[in-house]
């Protein structure tokens, strides 16, 4: 059985701080501006004229629907491996002092949790799914486990996990077996494991651990996402990348191809934000011909385990939406030229 | 999802205790009872696995941070090649072997069936034809990938297509890197049409015979006896062949079929019976990412049914040789078989 976290009386001292805390919450939406702004800080190499054009020509919608699509995945890692390490340690030591990943995942709204789960499974590649499914399914075991009325619900506890690894295995089993088998061991313990911890997971740990383990699993969570917003954000571009074919009107040197953001375009100059981070203004009418750069970040996928048809590295949303072609077996001359000199850009930045 | 409301169910089989097994001194509704031993063995066995997923998450994010392992793609192969970024593309052909690598003077550009290959690889490594510079390279300079430029200057190419034999031998050199092959021939020997017919090449013994400097046709030729004698060009024995220098010339058949068809009233292609496969590849000088990388040109090539280019090059300049070169087979007409290579792909 579970005791209140904090009655209001048990700890003032406690209470007052945490309410003290209160207006930290109003500095929630400027964490995506702040990002933004370190983010055009980074891409004009620290040069304040540039950044200023940059934000002159930059689409706040556009920034904030790219920060949206390229970190969302990360939002549910934070929630629901909080709110399992939580309540798995709200539950071994009911008693202890509770860390405060324990007090965040016990006052953790529902709808929070049902949000992650759904954005999970949609933004998450199909290899993270045994994985998305051991954390709900064993986080939702312990709760009723602990706190279920009825028998039916304690009952529940116990035979859902089990359930939910029968039917994990029945999915998962050809293809992680194909997995281990073809020299993939990471997609072979993906796809594998999570339904034997399933059932391992879904009860207490012994109550001394409790607390370590929470905090430790805190400290990673609270130094590991920042480090993946960080690498997601330097990788993705905030404006699209061009190659450029330029032609200077002189018949004795070829054309010129160069690749760059194109920040603007009017009917005298194109101008464009080169790899190290200076912007150079090129004569529109010498402008021949351009072309987007394929996504740096969209690379081709590293296994070709398919869980029934379904290839391990897709998301749900690829499967529903499908990408463009990002590229084909059977290049053509120009495809392939674009990809090289945008990989040159990529190197370079 | 975690509820609010307080439970009043006790569940009796496990009750919170502290560490040891020792009923705990905190008063509480859980407290008070003994963990059994199949308990507590259930709750360590639980630490362990959870250790175990916060190792599995730890190990996952960094990969997501610095990329998760596996073989690179195509972009970060040119890159490590040192392609992207460049300009041009060098590559060293033969510039006087009809059919395979032959500067045509009136058309003013190469012609054959190496550059035809050479066009191939270097129109999927993102050259456009106007972006490929040809340069004539000698038997002797393939292995250091040195070619020579129309004024004379020695200069380093990027990729050898010229009639390159795959050897272990060859390939211990550092600056040698084959790719997998692009043709099979096999030894032949050309004679004026005057000379008696060649059943072996012992036929040929105190007769002058030339050869390619550096070529595979040297060992087979001194292991026979022969009276060898070494030119740099392919052209070079053919003309001491027709003006009486050399009484035989002994090569690849590929090399020599184009010479035959092209003076086929004055030689004569003998079919020697000698079975060992000469399997040309490109030589991509020691850059392991360039080779790696024509090697999966050439595998997409072998395996898509729609890509023609090898098969319409092998029609277009080595299929219409065959009639002079009587019953000596000119090469192997279906491109050599390429084994996958190991490079992340769109499924």
């Amino acid at each position: 059985m579970i005791e209140p976290i904090s009655d209001g009386k048990a700890e003032p001292a406690r209470e007052r701080r945490t309410r003290d805390r209160q207006w930290l919450w109003a500095l929630l939406p400027v964490f995506p501006l702040v990002l933004l702004a370190l983010r055009l800080w980074y891409l004009s190499r620290q040069n304040i004229s540039t950044m200023l054009l940059l934000i002159q020509h930059v689409n706040p919608i556009g920034l904030i629907s790219w920060l949206v699509i390229k970190l969302i995945w990360i939002f549910p890692i934070g929630v629901l491996v909080g709110w399992m390490v939580g309540t798995l340690s709200r539950i071994s030591a009911p008693h202890a002092l509770s860390p405060r990943l324990a007090r965040i995942a016990y006052r953790l709204p529902g709808w929070v949790v049902v949000v992650a789960v759904v954005t999970a499974a949609v933004t998450w590649q199909l290899r993270f799914l045994p994985l998305l499914g051991m954390i709900t399914v064993t986080t939702s075991a312990l709760i009723l486990r602990e706190s279920g009325r009825s028998r039916l619900e304690r009952f529940a506890s116990r035979v859902l996990p089990v359930a939910a690894a029968v039917f994990g295995y029945l999915w998962f089993l050809p293809a992680g077996m194909e997995a281990a088998r073809g020299d993939d061991p990471l997609t072979a313990v993906l796809l594998l494991l999570p339904p034997l911890l399933t059932v391992v997971l879904s009860g207490p740990l012994p109550a001394v651990a409790a607390q370590p383990v929470t905090i430790a699993a805190g400290s990673g969570l609270a130094l590991l996402v920042p480090l993946l917003i960080a690498a997601a954000f330097l990788r993705a571009p905030v404006m699209p990348l061009s190659m450029l074919e330029i032609d200077d009107q002189d018949p004795t040197t070829p054309t010129e191809v160069v690749v760059g953001y194109v920040v603007t375009v009017d009917d005298r100059m194109t101008t464009l934000l080169n790899a190290h981070g200076a912007i150079s203004f090129i004569p529109t009418e010498n402008v021949v011909s351009r072309a987007l750069c394929p996504d740096p970040t969209n690379q081709p996928p590293i296994s070709d385990i398919r869980v029934r048809g379904w290839h391990v590295e897709q998301t749900l949303l690829t499967l529903l939406v499908t990408p463009g072609p990002p590229t084909s077996s059977t290049l053509d001359v120009d495809d392939q030229e674009l990809r090289r000199h945008c990989r040159a850009f990529n190197a370079q930045t | 999802m975690t509820t609010k409301t307080r439970s009043a169910a006790r569940r009796p089989d496990e009750p919170s205790v502290s560490p040891g097994g020792a009923p705990s001194s905190v008063t509480g509704a859980a407290s008070g009872r003994y963990l059994s031993p199949w308990s507590r063995v259930a709750r360590v066995l639980r630490l362990i696995t959870v250790l175990v997923v916060l190792a599995l998450l730890t190990v996952l994010g960094v990969f997501a941070v610095v990329g998760f392992p596996g073989p690179p793609t195509e972009e970060e192969l040119l890159e490590e090649a040192g392609l992207t970024g460049r300009s041009v593309l060098r590559i060293g052909v033969r510039a006087d072997q009809p059919g395979t690598g032959y500067y045509d003077e009136t058309l003013r550009e190469f012609v054959g069936f190496e550059i035809d290959i050479a066009l191939m690889i270097a129109s999927d490594l993102g050259f456009r034809r106007d972006q490929v510079e040809f340069y004539q390279i000698q038997s002797e300079d393939r292995a250091r990938m040195q070619a020579t430029t129309p004024t004379g200057e020695y200069i380093t190419v990027d990729l050898v297509v010229s009639s390159y034999t795959i050897t272990p031998e060859r390939e211990a050199q550092e600056s040698v890197s084959f790719s997998e092959p692009y043709l099979l021939t096999e030894q032949s020997v050309v004679t004026r049409r005057d000379h008696p017919p060649v059943e072996h090449l012992g036929d040929l013994r105190g007769e002058r015979v030339c050869t390619i400097t550096t070529s595979t046709s040297e060992g087979p030729a001194i292991e026979a006896g022969l009276d060898l004698y070494e030119q740099n060009l392919a052209s070079a024995c053919v003309a001491g062949l027709l003006d009486h220098t050399y009484d035989a010339f002994t090569t690849d058949a590929a090399i020599m079929a184009g010479f035959v068809a092209q003076y086929p009233d004055q030689l004569y292609h003998h079919d020697i019976g000698y079975d060992r496969v000469e399997a040309w590849g490109i030589n991509t000088g020691g850059n392991e990412a360039l080779r790696t990388l024509v090697n999966l040109y050439l595998y997409r090539s072998w395996s898509d049914p729609e890509d023609q280019r090898w098969e319409e090059a092998f029609e277009e300049h080595l299929a219409p040789l065959q009639p002079f070169n009587g019953e000596q087979q000119v090469a192997i007409g279906e491109q050599p078989k390429v084994d996958p290579v190991d490079v992340r792909e769109w499924p």
